[in-house]
């Protein structure tokens, strides 16, 4: 679901001078999004907060989550000025004089509907923030027919945040605006955002592919033939990527075993060959995704892996995707670090609970489940303490926090997040087993994954425990936490 | 996974065992091992290349001594050189300078923010000195808040840092603030940063330039893989660092990244951080970290663990119960969850030279902790008066025992039996006896009071000394005795 309530296919009236320039724009944006508007989905959107005032969506059958009326007491601050019905907006861009609308709608038009083509039209001769952007932006959204209030809530969160990060210039912020409105519109898997994410994966792990590249390219001109010194040495270059002295057996294994069968002894197939089964090693398994809403997720590492961070851009994403998150500060022992996750929770407008700092843990985990049942929340976020694994005390209280959640509302925690360090060594492996063994991981986020020479860890994981990488952190940026996508990670690497 | 260098090694030289000196030939497949070993343990490639070169030149043409086989040679060898490697000139905090200035630098969550208060502390408690800490991370949210309030926890006077201010101009204030209320020691603790980012890298620059600090330690994650050699030549290159404090060693980490971040950058690592608490800095032990890397045991570090977790007092109050063959359940029970407070049986293990072995038995058998959860709700299941004297406990009493505690009066009457046993044998142990042979302890698991073992061989060349599980106990036992 994304941001807004509804985007509709079509102008609902025609008469309107910009409609049917538009109109195929429009069109073709949300046509592409994987049937946004069905029922449910519409439903869905049209649960969320700003939602409720504003527009009157179907009864929401698949959504009982959330009672409109609380919604609607906790308006965000953009809404309450412009409760501005769509036609007007749609109406006021015709009749004012502005030549750049018209202009910006043919240039619109004409232009492939690809989100980043659409942003490189609104941003032209735009080289900072100010009333002209906020005006385009909105004049974007009334083109793509979404609900005016909604799209004042959108710029007003946005310049919000400008202020907060203290950006100015385009240059500084295009992206995160691009990120935002990506997953507003819920055109995240689209392609033009895939390559994106693609490029910062590469970017990313250029430092990576530099070192096991060239090895294995100095491997494959060495060896005439895939025989015992050939794979000897390839063993070699797998510990060094941090891959992991038992990861690194398996992967052997799995290689030998497909080379021997397929008969290939000629290393120029043998890239192809590893590029292959690193992706067949991140294929995900399907899991149900639906859950008893508040959906709860627990984010647990080892000190300074960046937990409370993540938190921050998991909130940031969920928010934009139109959700209604709570985050829970449930790391009482480090000092500051509930002010931390405050000032993180003010910035991406998440509701913030807190009992202070040495407070039980698993009491702030039992009373925020309450909060966000009796917020009717979309998901909650729960920070944890960072805690070595091997200190047997605090693996008890994790557990313990994930019994009281379970207690408090079944199901939950729906997803029991480790957070790790991509420059951690074979630890990495050490800290999964026993985080795994203590609360049943769900999922890993990798973070730091930029700037090192690493991630091998990575495939280590996934080969070990089989547990599904759904994150990883490309940088400090919001936006810079993304969807991990275990084929374009073997790709990234070997090409 | 192989856990000791010597296991592994001993394989290896099976097949040239009676060979009288170390060849080029046999000694080939050995240090083939040691490379997988290093590599194992997240030490960096390049550092291990060189480190395998220097023990081969080292080991050719030597006699194997009598004493050891061709395998114990070759770590006896690694070992020495990889202490010769960590540990070079120890060097004592600069601190001439008044007021000398000390500057944290390191990546993200690398532990600069603890490790700057951890030494303050430190150097007050320790160097009598009166150190400033100065908050110089605006970038992260409450990074300035975190330090203050460790500043608060141990008294130390913290700098009024303010997010708006350029982090240069707060060293330089804080620096000039620091002579006039007659601090001696400035700590200054900057940002997490990635060695790749220019524009930060360049600030720490300036802050070097203005500040010109005495000492500028670089913090590494001890869990680091194989880039800290690329981070730490970075900060090398950059700022000229002065020393090395390595974060999380309390965890279950080889460590390699010190004889990574040391061989690259061959400054000193002056400090390890080893622990939550902000007392648990400690000095660096060259030889404690081979072992380590090498998954040799660090019997030194348990026994220092152990005695962190039991004060003084608490230990002579329960030798006199020993001695007076008074202990009883309730106190069986205090000790048990004392040393499961010590970590992970598996952590615990993993330090005992020699007991990889042992722990991987384990693994397939049982888990011993479950054993002792459910020993603990046995225990737990008694009323006090039982647990103090515990032969009252009669068949209707062990029926409602199991009952509550989920177990069978099977289980019950084979603790009360097993602990009878002990209660007998620790009598004897204190009025002088001698220990029965270990293989007729009782089996119950983890035992407080087993004490007597002889002192472990020397913990880098031991093999499999003790089967016991409770050789930790021992060793914290035989403290409390002296």
């Amino acid at each position: 679901m994304g941001f807004f309530s509804k985007i509709k296919r079509l102008w609902k009236k025609p008469d309107l001078e910009a409609a049917p320039v538009t109109d195929e724009a429009a069109v073709e944006g949300v046509g592409t999004a994987p049937e946004s508007c069905d029922a449910a989905d519409v439903a869905q959107a049209a649960a969320a907060p700003q939602a409720a005032s504003v527009t009157t969506p179907p009864p929401a059958p698949t959504a009982p989550k959330e009672p409109a009326p609380p919604a609607a007491e906790t308006p965000p601050p953009g809404l309450a000025p412009s409760v501005a019905p769509i036609p007007k907006a749609a109406q006021a861009a015709p009749d004012t004089d502005a030549p750049w609308r018209n202009q910006l709608v043919l240039a619109l038009r004409e232009a492939e509907p690809r989100l980043s083509v659409w942003l490189s039209l609104i941003l032209t001769d735009v080289d900072r923030a100010g009333p002209l952007l906020w005006e385009r932006l909105t004049f974007l959204f009334s083109c793509l027919d979404a609900p005016a209030a909604e799209a004042e809530t959108f710029v007003g969160q946005f310049r919000k945040w400008l202020t907060d990060m203290e950006y100015d210039e385009v240059e500084e912020f295009r992206s995160e605006l691009q990120y935002r409105l990506a997953l507003a519109l819920d055109l995240e898997d689209e392609e033009d955002e895939r390559n994106r994410l693609f490029l910062k994966l590469s970017e990313s792990l250029a430092k990576t592919k530099e070192q096991i590249a060239r090895r294995i390219d100095g491997l494959l001109g060495s060896h005439k033939v895939m025989d015992a010194a050939f794979w000897d040495e390839f063993e070699e270059i797998l510990i060094m990527a941090d891959l992991g002295y038992e990861p690194t057996a398996k992967l052997l294994e799995i290689l030998k075993d497909r080379v021997r069968k397929s008969g290939e002894t000629d290393p120029a197939r043998f890239r192809e060959i590893l590029r292959e089964e690193l992706s067949a090693i991140f294929t995900p398994q399907k899991t149900i995704r639906a859950v008893n809403p508040p959906e709860v997720v627990m984010i647990i590492g080892v000190n300074g892996v960046g937990k409370t961070t993540t938190i921050a851009k998991l909130a940031h994403r969920a928010s934009l995707q139109g959700k209604k998150v709570l985050i829970a500060a449930g790391d009482t022992f480090r000092a500051a670090a509930i002010d931390q996750l405050k000032i993180w929770a003010d910035r991406v407008g998440a509701i913030f609970y807190a009992k202070g700092e040495n407070a039980d843990p698993a009491a702030v985990a039992y009373e925020a489940m309450d909060r966000a049942i009796a917020e009717g929340c979309d998901i909650m976020f729960l920070d944890t303490a960072g805690r070595l694994h091997t200190k047997a005390n605090l693996m008890e209280e994790l557990k313990k926090i994930k019994r009281v959640l379970g207690k408090k509302h079944p199901g939950a925690p729906h997803r029991s997040i480790l957070v790790l360090d991509a420059t951690t060594g074979q630890n990495a492996l050490s800290q999964t087993r026993l985080f795994h063994e203590a609360v049943e991981l769900d999922e890993i986020i990798l973070t730091k994954l930029d700037g090192t020479a690493k991630g091998g860890v990575i495939v280590g994981i996934a080969l070990e425990y089989r547990l599904p990488i759904t994150f990883v952190g490309l940088g400090e940026k919001m936006e810079d936490l993304r969807p991990f996508s275990g084929q374009d990670f073997a790709l990234a690497l070997l090409t | 996974m192989f856990d000791s260098l010597t296991d592994r090694l001993e394989g290896v030289f099976k097949k040239i065992r009676g060979h009288a000196r170390l060849t080029e030939d046999n000694v080939q497949d050995a240090l083939r091992e040691v490379r997988l070993a290093l590599l194992e343990a997240d030490v960096n490639f390049k550092v291990v290349k060189d480190f395998v070169e220097r023990v081969r030149e080292r080991a050719m043409g030597q006699d194997v001594l009598k004493s050891l086989t061709p395998g114990q040679q070759v770590v006896k060898i690694v070992h020495d050189e990889l202490i010769e490697l960590l540990g070079g000139q120890a060097t004592a905090l600069d601190l001439k300078d008044r007021p000398a200035a000390i500057m944290m630098v390191g990546l993200q969550g690398s532990g600069k923010t603890t490790t700057s208060a951890k030494l303050a502390l430190r150097l007050r408690r320790d160097f009598k000195k009166k150190p400033y800490l100065v908050p110089a991370d605006v970038y992260r949210p409450a990074a300035i808040e975190q330090l203050t309030k460790l500043g608060a926890q141990i008294d130390v006077a913290v700098h009024p840092s303010q997010t708006g201010q350029n982090p240069v101009d707060i060293c330089t204030a804080a620096l000039a603030e620091a002579a006039k209320n007659g601090f001696d020691v400035v700590i200054f603790d900057t940002a997490g940063r990635l060695h790749v980012d220019e524009a930060l890298m360049e600030e720490l620059a300036s802050i070097k330039a203005k500040a010109s600090p005495a000492e500028i330690l670089f913090v590494a994650d001890s869990m680091t893989g194989q880039d800290a050699v690329t981070v730490a030549k970075s900060f090398n290159d950059r700022l000229d660092i002065s020393g090395i404090v390595l974060t999380k060693m309390d965890g279950d980490a080889r460590g390699g990244a010190a004889l990574s971040i040391k061989g690259i950058t061959g400054k000193p690592i002056k400090f390890v951080g080893m622990g939550e608490k902000l007392s648990d800095l400690e000095i660096f032990h060259p030889d404690r970290a081979a072992s380590r890397i090498l998954g040799m045991g660090d019997i030194l570090t348990l026994i220092e663990k152990a005695q962190t977790d039991i004060d003084a007092d608490e230990a002579a109050a329960m030798e006199k119960k020993l001695r007076k063959a008074e202990f009883n359940l309730e106190d069986f029970r205090t000790q048990m969850r004392r040393v499961r407070k010590l970590g992970s049986l598996e952590g615990i293990l993993k330090l005992i030279p020699g007991m990889s072995q042992v722990r991987q038995k384990l693994g397939e058998v049982q888990m011993p902790e479950k054993e002792m959860a459910r020993v603990e709700a046995i225990i737990s299941s008694m009323t006090k008066k039982e647990r103090v004297n515990p032969k009252i406990i009669n068949q209707s009493r062990r029926e409602r025992i199991a009952k509550g505690s989920g177990t069978t009066v099977l289980d019950v009457s084979q603790l009360l039996k097993n602990f009878t046993q002990m209660q007998k044998m620790m009598q004897r142990m204190m009025a002088g006896g001698k220990m029965p042979a270990s293989g007729k302890m009782p089996k119950m698991p983890r035992l407080p009071g087993e004490g007597g073992e002889p002192q472990p061989q020397d913990p880098r060349f031991a093999r499999t000394p003790g089967k016991s599980t409770s050789a930790s106990k021992r060793k914290k036992q035989k403290r409390k005795k002296r």
